[in-house]
């Protein structure tokens, strides 16, 4: 026999209600008794009964109200209401299933049918349980999944004065992501993600984006490389058909530019400051984690950005938004938002308030995901500090080792992030990364742009030379077919401290690395005053050797301030 | 006045009664019992309502005692009722004395029966 049920009686008439206990009994159900409407949502409230057999005629209250405020009370829990009546006329019946009833049986009562109807709304308050107990499972299996992805997302350095976004809590299930973290060099990367498809699918490619996102910007890896482990892990472990759309924006604090790749989002708006112009960079790129990673090359697009220019991203939630009248937003009026205004400083909020005021009392089809941000100083935004909580007390002081990369490896591979990696491991040098990394990369930079390939700095003097110097690089980059640099690394303690040293030697025929260093050009006139200065804070020596290929710098720590 | 000696399956439906006593065993006579006191009090109410002529009143009054006849196999007694409700329904309340005084003497036979045979 099927699991006893609770089952409440509601008749006036003493001959019916007992008949109907007696079938109910025999079943094996135990039976509650009321005689009227009144007392049966009393015994409602009282012993809360699995299904109610109501009389539709009973003095006080009738079977109809009673059923209202019962099913009223019962807000999401189903309790069946079979109703029991010799009407027969069509409008009442109808009115007994308008007023809650679920069911309805004619008098005298056939005891087959009725113990058929027992178990069949037996059977559905079963299945509803399941149902509702499916649904508290999956919010709660939501909100860990949630806990576990704030965990992995963090907010990195979205919280940075130049940046504003808006993210809804519960986005990752709507596949919307937004990232930001600072790079050991100063720069930042900004990401703003929207995976295809909705809830878990969609959550789930979130997570390791995250994880690669945060830990190969944090140790200095560029921007494309970023991307390309973030697609080659998003094609290896999503099912065909999720994929996730996005931009990336690198920002360089030093040099004031932007590097932008565009991958199946809307175009990446940049706003001059000064003049209010809006530069619109579309996607060149298919989302992430559709092509093989053979297949996959991010082509970014660089830019100049004045101290107060602006790059805002978005998903298509905000183009797509529907007005009740079933209009879209649509980029004309994002854009107009732009030519209109008269502070780019309140675009990000005139943006929110105008999709809002848009949708008005309409359905919220996506999230409005929206992320903005501004070029500053360097000074204003200062060097990032990374939590490593990594390694031993002290780690390895007296090592050392060698490092030479051939042509085909000076093409295909950046060795910084792999070498700030091994540094870092010294727990005496984690203060020091973001400086470390700045003149690693100087040094190494220079031993290829100057020393192999050969480049004039003096290109890079304004906006246009800055991109011709890049194209020429990248040009004798692919050209190149002869050419090493070596590191050479040693560390070794001393004292209570420890010292580092570098030295770089490239295959080239030798260059000015005072004038590369100091950055002074022929002229006299300074292009660029941040490696000067950052040697003569970091290095206890430092200096150039040999033909002008081969340089030497030498960190101690602690440092004496 | 009581018929001498009613016909029990005019005034009674044996099928309905047997299924009851079977499902209600020791129960069975206090449902009798219980009808037949309900039945009482019931058709004192549908007086009262035929005394005041509402034709309303009469119609609920006289389906809710069809209903509890029907429980209990009295079908003479329950279509005797049931026309008095269709009457009242259409607002016809000239029959309606000449039907209560069949009732009462209907609930006469029954009760006789219902003695007889079970208590």
């Amino acid at each position: 026999m099927a699991e006893p049920l609770k089952i409440l009686v509601a008749d006036d008439n003493e001959t019916d209600r007992m008949i109907l206990r007696a079938i109910v009994q025999q079943e094996g159900h135990r039976v509650i008794e009321a005689a009227n409407g009144r007392e049966a949502v009393e015994r409602f409230l009282a012993d809360s009964p699995d299904i109610i057999l109501m009389d539709a005629l009973m003095p006080v209250m009738d079977g109809l109200q009673a059923s209202r405020e019962i099913k009223e009370r019962a807000g999401g829990d189903l309790v069946p209401i079979i109703f029991l009546t010799s009407l027969q006329d069509a409008q009442s019946l109808a009115e007994c299933l308008d007023s809650g009833g679920d069911d309805f049986m004619s008098k005298p009562y056939n005891r087959v049918i009725l113990k058929a109807k027992i178990k069949a709304f037996s059977r559905m308050r079963l299945m509803h349980a399941q149902l509702q107990e499916h649904n508290r499972q999956m919010l709660l299996e939501q909100q860990v999944a949630k806990t576990v992805f704030d965990n992995v997302a963090h907010s990195g350095c979205l919280n940075l004065d130049n940046i504003r976004h808006s993210l809804s809590p519960l986005a990752v299930f709507n596949g919307d992501t937004v990232l930001a973290e600072r790079k050991p060099d100063g720069g930042m990367l900004l990401f703003l993600g929207d995976f295809t498809g909705h809830g878990l699918p969609a959550a789930i490619g979130a997570m390791p984006l995250a994880e690669i996102f945060y830990g190969m910007t944090s140790k200095g890896f560029s921007m494309e490389e970023v991307l390309r482990e973030i697609n080659s892990r998003l094609r290896k472990i999503l099912p065909v058909g999720v994929f996730c759309c996005g931009a990336m924006v690198e920002l360089n604090f030093y040099d004031k530019t932007a590097r932008i790749w565009v991958g199946g989002v809307p175009d990446v708006y940049l706003v001059r400051h000064r003049t209010g112009d809006l530069v619109k960079i579309p996607s060149t790129s298919l989302p992430l984690g559709v092509l093989d990673p053979h297949e996959f090359d991010p082509t970014a697009s660089d830019h100049n950005m004045d101290v107060g220019d602006r790059v805002f991203l978005w998903s298509d939630g905000i183009i797509e938004s529907h007005n009740p009248m079933g209009e879209m937003f649509g980029e004309a009026r994002l854009e107009q938002l732009f030519e209109e205004t008269d502070n780019p400083d309140d675009l990000f909020d005139d943006i929110l308030s105008a999709v809002d005021a848009f949708i008005g009392k309409g359905n919220r089809d996506d999230d409005i995901t929206l992320c903005t941000a501004k070029m500053v100083h360097i000074d204003d935004i200062g060097m990032p500090t990374f939590d490593t909580s990594k390694g031993t007390v002290g780690g390895p002081m007296d090592w050392e080792m060698s490092l030479e990369l051939r042509d085909q490896s000076l093409k295909a591979f950046n060795p910084l992030p792999l070498v700030l990696n091994i540094l870092m491991e010294v727990e005496g040098l984690r203060g020091l990364s973001g400086q470390l990394y700045t003149l690693l990369a100087e040094l190494f930079n220079n031993a290829l742009d100057h020393g192999i390939l050969r480049l004039d700095s003096q290109l890079k003097t304004n906006a246009q030379g800055f991109a011709a110097y890049y194209l020429e690089r990248e040009r004798r980059l692919n050209d190149l077919d002869d050419g090493r640099i070596s590191l050479h690394i040693r560390h070794r303690p001393v004292g209570k401290g420890g010292e580092l040293s570098l030295r770089i030697s490239d295959s080239g025929p030798g260059f000015d690395h005072q004038r590369m260093v100091s950055g002074i050009d022929e002229n006299g006139e300074s292009y660029s005053g941040r490696g000067i200065t950052l040697v003569h804070q970091l290095c206890d020596r430092f200096e150039y050797r040999d033909r002008g290929n081969t340089v030497e710098a030498t960190v101690c720590w602690p440092k004496q301030n | 006045m009581s018929e001498q000696n009613p016909e029990p399956s005019d005034h009674l439906d044996e099928a309905t009664l047997n299924e009851l006593e079977a499902l209600l065993e020791d129960d069975f006579v206090d449902l009798v019992e219980t009808f037949l006191k309900d039945a009482q009090v019931r058709y004192d109410e549908l007086a009262q309502t035929v005394k005041s002529t509402v034709a309303e009143d009469i119609r609920r009054a006289a389906h809710s005692f069809k209903g509890s006849s029907l429980n209990v196999g009295a079908t003479r007694l329950a279509a005797l009722c049931r026309e008095l409700e269709d009457h009242a329904r259409e607002g016809r309340i000239v029959y309606a004395k000449e039907l209560l005084e069949n009732i009462h003497h209907e609930m006469t036979v029954v009760d006789t029966l219902f003695r007889q045979r079970y208590l």
